[in-house]
């Protein structure tokens, strides 16, 4: 790599390429990876022109600092982390632009989890079964195709030609997100719902659970009331994100994207694809309630995102 | 119940349930064994073939079959119509047991069974009143068959361990198994892919790569269905192919 486009000055908690995820390798137990809140994801590179599938920047909790080596159009979607740019405080969910020599950094999060940073043309990055997401877990994907994540030193190239400069442009508001608390998201009775005890049943919809701090890109795991039972563990079966696993602990677990492919823990059912957005940017110690939802308005609601995001960029 | 629910002439269950806001999974069978995995190879088969254009992933299990789907190119209603007709056809073909329960392929992998690579052989041998030449002998009489991949990239799960051989998972899982660590956990036996945490019973050691990513592409060794076979080898043969004592 050359001298590259951008440079990683300090990566924080946590920094990760992403993309819109890995698909059409999770027979060979590869799973699927990609933005963990696609809403935040899918405005960052549109107000870049970008494909939804290009490659972007996964920021956690802040304290991120990269150097522009180029002029670079970019944008800024997600939590919210006091941006500045050469110390000139920028908006969130907007597009901005940096001269070359630029330093951009934030602050840490002061709602939310991650941020997303989107630059015109998406970033050039190796191509790991179709998809740059990293997967650390598995060890793939990212700068290197190794899993890794961003590190002080790292040299990135972006995929810009020069041509459909991004105006300035910004986020409507009523799609901006302020990922406040307390949080409830919609669950499509599936998967093995209705092995679990009608008690269990009542007792996940009528009780709120917490984040707990173990949380991860792998799975957000419920702290509070257990459930009073949970069937016994299945055979193994294909499991994806937005799965909510209940072990014999009878605290839920939501799968996120790094989830493996199988699994054997019963499930409830699955929270929305949609609402997993918002529970990507969830704190621990965050309230969460679970509502009953129906599939119908489930995959209309993923339908409708899908196409605002995938229309876009695409010529 | 959501979903259909559909005994088959009494052959078998066959379910099509949500699994996901873009999956369905489709049950062919009730019990883990040659007729499932049978019918999961035959219909991953079929699906693959017909429906290719609208799914984005068709992940085998056990007794199942988990499709993704486009949610912008295929419809839900007309999918499941055709999941259905497809797995009817699948759990009732009189051949469909016949063609498939012969395996795809055999896959021989050399194993090096010894303590000093294996940290749960003495005891996996002082669990099962066996000694250590009895429990190699008995781990690498048999083959095995590949029931589904997952956990890992690359990760099979096989079966069925001798009954003489099946022990319970440890009490505390390892943080670190090496890459190519042969393990045992009740009926289940496997090969760790790459280093992982694990909780299973490691006996040996394999020195041929089970999963490997170069240039994007992922190799991996065994697929769903396949015959494996251990075969006992010495340290020098172990060191010859490639294998690493410690890592």
């Amino acid at each position: 790599m050359s001298s590259g486009a951008l440079e990683v000055l300090q990566s924080g908690p946590q920094a990760l390429i992403q993309d819109a995820g890995r698909r059409g390798s999770q027979h060979l137990g590869i799973g699927v990876s990609g933005a963990a809140d696609r809403h935040a994801a899918g405005w960052a590179n549109r107000l870049m022109g970008n494909s939804d599938r290009a490659p972007l920047i996964e920021v956690c909790l802040g304290n991120f600092r990269m150097r522009f080596n180029q002029p670079c159009h970019f944008s800024l979607t997600g939590a919210d982390m006091h941006w500045r740019l050469d110390g000139v405080s920028l908006d969130n969910w907007r597009s901005h632009f940096a001269p070359a020599g630029a330093v951009l950094e934030s602050g840490f999060a002061n709602n939310g989890v991650r941020a997303y940073l989107a630059f015109a043309g998406g970033l050039s990055v190796p191509n790991v079964c179709g998809s740059s997401a990293t997967s650390m877990g598995e060890g793939l994907g990212g700068l290197r195709g190794d899993g890794q994540p961003l590190k002080p030193g790292d040299r990135l190239e972006v995929h810009w030609t020069g041509k459909g400069l991004p105006t300035n442009r910004c986020v409507p508001i009523k799609f901006r997100r302020g990922y406040a608390e307390p949080l409830q998201l919609r669950v499509v009775a599936s998967n093995q719902f209705f092995e679990f005890s009608p008690e269990s049943r009542e007792h996940f919809f009528a009780t709120g659970f917490r984040v707990a701090p173990e949380s991860d890109r792998m799975g957000v795991r419920m702290q509070g009331a257990a459930l009073p039972s949970a069937p016994e563990n299945l055979v193994s079966e294909a499991v994806c994100p937005g799965v909510v696993q209940v072990p014999a602990s009878g605290l839920p677990i939501v799968l996120m994207p790094d989830c493996q492919t199988i699994g054997g823990y019963p499930k409830l059912g699955h929270v929305y694809r949609v609402d997993l957005d918002l529970l990507a940017q969830a704190r621990p110690g965050a309230s969460v309630q679970f509502v009953l939802g129906d599939r119908a308005q489930a995959q209309q609601e993923l339908i409708l995102q899908r196409q605002f995001f995938d229309r876009w960029g695409a010529e | 119940m959501p979903g259909g629910n559909g005994q088959i002439d009494g052959i078998g269950m066959l379910r099509i349930e949500d699994a996901g806001d873009d999956a369905l999974i489709v049950y062919l069978a009730e019990k883990p064994g040659e007729q499932s995995l049978a019918r999961v190879i035959a219909f991953s088969e079929q699906v693959r073939g017909r429906l290719k254009d609208c799914l984005l992933d068709v992940v085998p299990s056990y007794c199942s079959v988990a499709l993704y789907f486009d949610v912008l190119k295929c419809d839900y209603y007309d999918l499941r119509r055709m999941l259905r007709e497809i797995a009817a056809q699948t759990v009732s073909a009189p051949t469909s047991a016949a063609v498939t329960t012969e395996p795809t392929r055999t896959v021989t992998l050399p194993v090096y069974y010894d303590p000093e690579v294996a940290p749960d052989l003495l005891s996996v041998a002082a669990a099962t009143g066996l000694t250590v030449a009895q429990v190699i002998e008995c781990h690498s009489r048999q083959s095995y068959r590949v029931f589904a991949l997952g956990f890992r990239p690359g990760f099979a799960f096989m079966g069925e361990t001798p009954d003489a051989l099946r022990l319970p998972r440890l009490d505390i899982p390892r943080r670190k198994v090496p890459a190519g660590a042969v393990a045992i956990a009740g009926a289940q036996a496997t090969v760790y892919p790459s280093t992982s945490p694990g909780g299973w019973n490691l006996i040996g050691l394999c020195p041929q790569p089970l999963f490997s990513c170069a240039d994007g592409n992922p190799q991996v060794l065994l697929a769903v269905g396949d015959q494996v076979r251990f075969k006992p080898v010495s340290r020098e043969v172990f060191l010859r192919e490639g294998g690493h004592l410690h890592e």
